[in-house]
This record gives structure tokens, C-alpha cells and sequence, in this order.
């Protein structure tokens, strides 16, 4: 799995997230009131997984490994976060 | 205008004024259920309509309303004054659109420009573009997208060829579209904005497998290449060219800084000064000038703009209005944005001549008197067959008259089925008030809210549709000089926000109708400086004058600077043209004033205009009518009580000295001093005067239908109208506010 649930109350996400990583990232979130994500080895995230990024308004751990998500993603869920807080 | 078109403004102004009032309610109990369901259904009606005649632009405005309005009802967002004062926004767009198709028949073709504006407000409060999608069948983003997203990313905008708007539909992960990758794919990515299509919800109500974003790109690539990639989404998508210059192809010109200097001239024109004599000129000047600035600048839509954010700014004499617009120009935020930052009253929509909307019980007893009367008709065509046929005179009178108590029966009934019918609640004026109440104590920094009673209480159309301005200038004065700023309510421990009672009531034959608020009282004081240094009235008079009669100064004509008064639009007049609106349908005002705890305006107001009860007179041999409002008393009084003043003569009644004025002599006729001991007078009081009233003799008391004056009388001084008498002659009606002038 490309997502999974590290020690403590980080998540991460590798390689390449597909679709199918949503709902368990979803689930994660929820469980997890004050989750980070890790998204270092992310090289790239289904829409999906990336909407959940910004709707959870998640603090991040990155910056992620593909240039689309550490040039235009992360400002955007950065941005969430702060607004969340 | 077709029929279709008429149902549709008559449904849509009462749809928008259900909404008004419940947003208005809303504000005030946000958790009031019933007021948002009735407010969304309200919005949700008038979308549809907007459908039907199929004025699109109207429907896109409204259907952003009622996203923002359905997640309240989720719970998905509160209910916040901006909110409201969006959703109101965009109400006021619908009544401007509405006025331009009751002019021309169509919608006005910057109807598109103006929903944008609508659709940006709720966005730029964080609501997003799923609004700005449109009404059903209707996809795309709001025009002004690509500049707005330009403009947030100037120094990246430079590079970009063009820019994408794609609004995925929600199912499309099931079809395995996965829409970031598929624009991130795009040549030359310069700039990424992911945004929701609605506030995201809490995380446990998010759906993960439903898209709820908007993509928006701005991309180095020709738009040929963008429109070739996201061919198979081109349904979802809009794709505009990008100047290289940066900017959006309708950008306004910049201001050179002369045109820069001269609105800054402006500002420190109309900046910090209290509001003296000259103030309304110094605003309508300073706004000329800067409207004339951005004409010249190559900015006609802003110029425009402006002038409807002067207009608004002179009705709440609030220059800071102005001011506040002008530095937004200055600083390139004017345009939308000045429409969010005051919802403009609506206060300048004249009262145009409208449909009636009747009871149909009342129609059906119409009809049914039509038919009686046809009935009693028949009976008259038998009689005169009986007196044809040589019927004696004595049975021929019975039955005469048996016909004539039907036909008077009959003809009473019509007269007051045909009042009835033009005869509305009051409410219909009062309920633009809530808003009104809202908007102008915001302007002037003094929030107040109203409260109604008696909405329900009927009067003439003729009367209700006259009020409106007198009611408008009363609620002003009284928000204005009425009430204290807030921090003097604080100090003094009154309620915050402050209360307008507005009031009516049946009282007899009157209706009467009061403005009351909670504000300071009137300053006696301030009065009596003003009145002196205005000359209104000599030091010794307004020495001598209660405090009741100093109060009620501020309906001397002259009060007020002269300037404010000739304004006709209705903006800015003193309280002496309430006066002289509520006496020009034959009303009264009044003034109840306690210090501290604050002013009543009363207005009493004949329940119909057509039917006025007069008291005939008889003067020079001629009988007249003086209506029976004007009439304070009548009395015999001793001719050696009579004494000459100068040229004119005075009694004194109770202890005061009235004028006496000779209505034949008055009227142009000659003087026949009628030789009893004693003279019959009327005391009447209009327009602020009283004064006796000489006459031969004094007659009855009549109700009578009075047409006004046409014709070869039209001219005649003194004359209010005319009405025929019983025995045929015309009785005519004075105006007592000209002869006692």
C-alpha cells in the first residue's frame, strides 16, 4: 500500500497514490485527530487523495518527491492548513 | 409587454420582498428554521421563474444565493451579517433587473456583467464557483475568472498564454478521470488553484469519491494545445487567451497621476467635517468631479458605478460612502467590491404605477351587485310600463319608491365594494422599511432595527401608495438626529442596536400611523438656536412659545435650509415636506417628543381620499365646503368681541387671539356684513395656522366623492375640489391651507 500508518500519528503516503488510497487516508485522518502526513517519498496523488489533503486542512511533512505536488500542491494544502488551524 | 411577462415582475417583486423579510429575520434569529426555509423557497421560486422567461444571467445570480443559502440549511455555514448582506445584494440586482424589463420589455445587456458582480460577492466570502457554475444547463465560471486569477498571480501571469477553468463533475472518479493529473499534463504549467466547489464539509461528511473542486491553471501553451488536451472534458472546461502583457483584455485604463491628484482632491473635500448647510453641495460636487475623472479616464463602468454609490450616499447623507468608494479607486479594489460594501437601499425606486392585486371575494361582491343592479334596472323598465299604461299617480309613487330604496341600498353597496377594492393593508409600505431601517443605520453608524405593528391595518391605495416618502424622511430624521451613536446609548445604558416603532392603527375614520424611536428626544435647546439664527421665528416669539410648540418648529417651512427643501427627489428635505406630503392627502402630523427617551412622529391620515367629509358653509350667498379635518371647532361670538387689527380684524376665543378672516371677502366676493349681534365662525387650523372663519351661516355635515378641480377651474386659488350636491348643484370644496396662509 502507497499509504499506510507509521508510528505514532503520522501518515504516509509514497510513490504514487492512486484513487484507491482515499478512503484509507480518509479513515486515517479521522482515527487520528492530530495527524501529520508524510508525504517526502509522494511522488504523485490521485485528485482524490489530494482533495482529502486539502479538505482535512492536514499539517504536512514534506516537501513531496514530484515536482507538480511540491510546486503547485503543497502551497495550496499549505495555505488549508494554516486556515484550519 | 405580454401578459406572461407582466405575471412574471408581479411575482417576482412579491417573491423578493418575502425574502427580504426573512433575511432580515434571519439576521436577527439566525436559528429561526422556518424564516431560512421560507427565505431559500422564496430564492428557489424566483430562480425559477427567472427560468421560465428565461433570463439566464438572473437565474445564475440567484442560484449562487441559494447554494450559500442551502448549506446554512445543512449547517454546513452560520448565518453572518455578510451573508445576509449578500444574499441582499443580490436581491437589489434582481429589483434593478426587474425595473429595467418593466421599462423595456427586456433584460438590460449588462445583465451578464452584474450577475458576475452577484456571483463574486458570495465567492469572495469564500463560497465557491460551484455558484458561479450557473443555473441548470448553464456550466462555466463567471466571466471575470481569468482576470481575477491573473491578478492573484501577476508576476507568474507574465509567462502564461492562457487560462483554464475545469470543473470536473463530481462523479467523475468513477470513470477513472483523475482531473489534477490530467491538467498538470497541460505544456507549461505556470500557475495551479485547486478550490472547493462549496465550504468543505467536516471530515466525517466527506465523500471521498466524489470530485468537489475547481481547477484553475494558468499555462505557457497556445490555447490550441490546451483545448486539444482537454478535449475530452471540454464540457467542464473553459479556456481563455492570455495577454502576454498581463491583464485582462477588459482591464480599465490606469489613472494618470493628475486624475489621481484630483480624486485625492476629493476625498479632503468631503473628509472629516461636520455636516453643516453646505454639505450636500460639497458631496454632489465632489462626486461630479469624480465621476467626470474616470469618464475621462477611460472608465465609463466605474464612472457608473460611482454615480449610483453618490446617489446612495446623498439619500443617507453620509459623505463617508463617497469617501470610502473613492479611495477604492484609488487603490484598485473599486467595482465589486463597492457593492459589498454597502447593499444600496432601495429607496430610489419610485412608485410606479403597478397592478392591483384584489381579493376575489371582493371582485365576486361586485359582481353580484352587477347583477342586482340589473335586476332593479328591469324593475324600472315595469314601472314605466305601468305609468304608460295609466297606472294612477298614487299606487305609481309607492311603487317609485319601493324601486328607489333598492337602487339606493344597491348604490351604497357599490360604492363601498368599489372602496374596498382599492383599499390595501399597510403593510405594503411598511415591509421595505426593515431593509431600509438596516441600511441607513448602517451608514450612519448607528444600528437600529425596526419593529412593526399593525401591518395589517387598511387604508386607500391612494393614501398607501403616498406615504411611502413622508415614512422614508421620518425614519431617517429619526435614525439621523433621533438616535445617539453607540457609544452614548452605552453611556447612558439604553439597548444596542437602538428600536424604530413603526406603527398603525385604525382610529375611526382615520388611520393613524406612528414612527417612534427610542433616540434622545428633541434638543429644545438646539431648536430654539436654530429657529433664531434661521429666523424662523423672533427671539420674543420663541420665547414666549412652549416646549410642544418649539418642538413642532421643525416643521416650519425654512427650518430646514432652503436648499434641502426644493430638492425634489426626495432626499435630503426637511420635515416640513413630510408635513406638506401627509396635508397633500389630507393627513396631519404631530410630535411627541421626551427627553431621553425619544420622538414619535403621528401621522393621521383620512382612511379613503375619495370619500371626505366636509361641513357646508354659507358665505357671499354661495354655499362651500370646508373639509371637516380642518375643522377644529365652531362658535357665535359677539360682534363687539370683534376687533379691528390694522386692517384686519382678531377675537379672542378661550383666552386667544384668533385672526378673523371674512370667507366672502376672502373668496373675492363683496363684503356683506350680515347684521345679527352675533358672527358665525369657524375656527379652522391648516397648515399650521388658525384662524376664524366668518361665515352667513353653517350647515351640515356630508361625506361626498371629491373630484378635483379641472378644467376652466383649475386656476382658482382656494378651490380643493368640487362635488356635486344632492339637488345638482356643485358644491366646491375649499382649501383652507391657501386662504389661511
Amino acid at each position: 500500500l502507497t499509504v499506510r500508518l507509521a508510528s505514532g500519528s503520522v501518515i504516509e503516503l509514497e510513490g504514487i497514490c492512486p484513487i484507491e488510497d482515499a478512503e484509507p487516508l480518509l479513515r486515517h485522518l479521522l482515527s487520528i485527530p492530530h495527524a501529520t502526513v508524510d508525504w517526502r517519498a509522494c511522488e504523485q496523488a490521485h485528485t482524490a487523495v489530494i482533495q482529502i489533503l486539502l479538505a482535512a486542512g492536514v499539517p504536512l511533512r514534506g516537501p513531496p518527491a514530484g515536482a507538480i505536488l511540491r510546486d503547485h500542491v503543497a502551497p495550496l494544502i499549505a495555505t488549508a492548513a494554516k486556515r484550519a488551524e | 409587454m405580454s401578459e406572461f411577462l407582466e405575471q412574471f415582475l408581479l411575482e417576482a417583486r412579491e417573491l423578493v420582498e418575502q425574502a427580504s423579510d426573512d433575511l432580515l429575520a434571519l439576521e436577527e434569529k439566525p436559528d429561526d428554521i422556518v424564516r431560512l426555509e421560507s427565505a431559500f423557497r422564496a430564492f428557489h421560486t424566483l430562480k425559477g421563474a427567472a427560468g421560465i422567461v428565461e433570463f439566464a444571467a438572473m437565474g445564475r445570480a440567484l442560484h449562487a444565493a441559494e447554494d450559500v443559502l442551502s448549506s446554512v440549511r445543512a449547517g454546513a455555514e452560520p448565518v453572518t451579517t455578510d451573508l445576509i448582506g449578500a444574499c441582499l445584494t443580490c436581491l437589489d440586482q434582481v429589483v434593478r433587473w426587474l425595473d429595467a424589463i418593466e421599462v423595456d420589455g427586456q433584460p438590460p445587456a449588462d445583465a451578464d456583467r452584474s450577475a458576475d458582480a452577484v456571483v463574486g460577492r458570495f465567492e469572495a466570502q469564500g463560497r465557491a464557483p460551484r455558484s458561479a457554475r450557473g443555473s441548470e444547463g448553464r456550466r462555466g465560471p463567471p466571466s471575470g475568472w481569468a482576470g481575477e486569477l491573473l491578478a492573484r498571480h501577476a508576476a507568474a501571469g507574465v509567462r502564461a498564454a492562457a487560462a483554464v477553468c475545469y470543473t470536473p463533475d463530481p462523479g467523475c472518479f468513477f470513470r477513472g478521470e483523475d482531473p489534477v493529473a490530467r491538467v498538470a499534463a497541460l505544456p507549461g504549467l505556470v500557475v495551479l488553484e485547486l478550490q472547493p466547489t462549496r465550504p468543505w464539509p467536516a471530515l466525517d461528511a466527506l465523500d471521498p469519491f466524489a470530485c468537489e473542486l475547481t481547477l484553475l491553471a494558468l499555462v505557457s501553451g497556445t490555447v490550441q494545445e490546451a483545448e486539444r488536451l482537454l478535449h475530452p472534458v471540454r464540457d467542464q472546461v473553459d479556456i481563455q487567451p492570455v495577454a502576454v502583457a498581463g491583464g485582462a483584455d477588459d482591464a480599465p485604463g490606469a489613472l494618470t497621476p493628475a486624475a489621481r491628484a484630483l480624486l485625492e482632491a476629493q476625498i479632503e473635500l468631503l473628509g472629516n467635517r461636520a455636516p453643516d448647510e453646505g454639505s450636500a453641495g460639497r458631496l454632489a460636487s465632489a462626486g461630479r468631479v469624480a465621476t467626470n475623472v474616470l469618464r475621462r479616464s477611460g472608465r465609463p463602468n466605474e464612472a457608473q458605478e460611482l454615480e449610483r454609490v453618490l446617489t446612495r450616499s446623498q439619500a443617507a447623507e453620509a459623505p463617508g460612502v463617497l469617501v470610502s468608494a473613492l479611495e477604492e479607486i484609488l487603490n484598485g479594489t473599486f467595482g465589486v467590491a463597492s457593492e459589498e460594501a454597502e447593499p444600496a437601499p432601495l429607496e430610489g425606486r419610485e412608485a410606479a404605477a403597478r397592478a392591483l392585486r384584489v381579493d376575489v371575494e371582493r371582485i365576486d361582491a361586485l359582481v353580484r351587485l352587477t347583477g342586482e343592479l340589473t335586476v332593479a334596472k328591469n324593475g324600472i323598465a315595469h314601472v314605466a310600463g305601468l305609468a304608460l299604461g295609466g297606472t294612477d299617480a298614487k299606487t305609481l309613487g309607492a311603487t317609485l319608491k319601493q324601486h328607489y330604496e333598492v337602487l339606493d341600498r344597491l348604490v351604497g353597496e357599490l360604492q363601498q365594494a368599489v372602496l374596498s377594492v382599492r383599499v390595501l393593508p399597510l403593510g405594503q409600505v411598511f415591509h421595505r422599511f426593515p431593509r431600509l431601517v438596516r441600511d441607513i443605520g448602517a451608514s450612519l453608524g448607528k444600528p437600529a432595527r425596526l419593529v412593526m405593528d399593525g401591518e395589517a391595518t387598511e387604508a386607500d391605495k391612494a393614501i398607501v401608495d403616498a406615504l411611502f416618502e413622508p415614512l422614508l424622511h421620518t425614519v431617517r430624521n429619526a435614525i439621523d438626529h433621533g438616535i445617539e451613536g453607540p457609544d452614548e446609548r452605552t453611556a447612558r445604558g439604553k439597548p444596542q442596536p437602538a428600536t424604530i416603532h413603526l406603527r398603525a392603527a385604525r382610529e375611526g375614520e382615520h388611520v393613524v400611523i406612528e414612527v417612534a424611536d427610542d433616540g434622545r428626544g428633541i434638543d429644545l435647546a438646539r431648536i430654539r438656536q436654530v429657529a433664531a439664527e434661521r429666523q424662523v421665528a423672533s427671539t420674543e416669539t420663541l420665547a414666549a412659545m412652549t416646549d410642544q410648540e418649539v418642538s413642532e418648529l421643525i416643521f416650519t417651512p425654512g427650518f430646514s435650509t432652503a436648499d434641502r427643501v426644493t430638492r425634489l427627489s426626495g432626499r435630503g428635505v426637511g420635515m416640513n415636506a413630510v408635513v406638506a406630503a401627509v396635508e397633500r392627502i389630507g393627513g396631519r402630523v404631530a410630535l411627541k417628543s421626551r427627553p431621553g427617551e425619544g420622538t414619535t412622529v403621528r401621522f393621521t391620515l383620512p382612511f379613503t381620499v375619495m370619500l371626505t367629509r366636509v361641513m357646508t358653509v354659507e358665505a357671499g350667498g354661495q354655499v362651500f365646503g370646508i373639509p371637516f379635518d380642518s375643522v377644529v371647532e365652531t362658535a357665535r361670538v359677539a360682534r363687539e368681541r370683534i376687533m379691528p387689527v390694522g386692517a384686519a380684524r382678531a377675537f379672542v376665543l378661550r383666552d386667544r387671539t384668533l385672526p378673523l378672516i371674512d370667507l366672502a371677502h376672502a373668496l373675492g366676493g363683496t363684503d356683506v356684513r350680515p347684521s345679527g349681534p352675533e358672527a358665525d365662525i369657524v375656527v379652522a387650523a391648516a397648515g399650521g395656522h388658525q384662524a376664524g372663519l366668518e361665515v352667513e351661516r353653517l350647515g351640515t355635515r356630508m361625506d361626498v366623492m371629491l373630484k378635483p378641480v379641472d378644467g376652466l377651474l383649475a386656476g382658482l386659488p382656494g378651490i380643493a375640489g368640487t362635488t356635486l350636491l344632492s339637488d345638482g348643484r356643485v358644491l366646491l370644496v375649499l382649501d383652507l391651507q391657501e386662504i389661511l396662509r
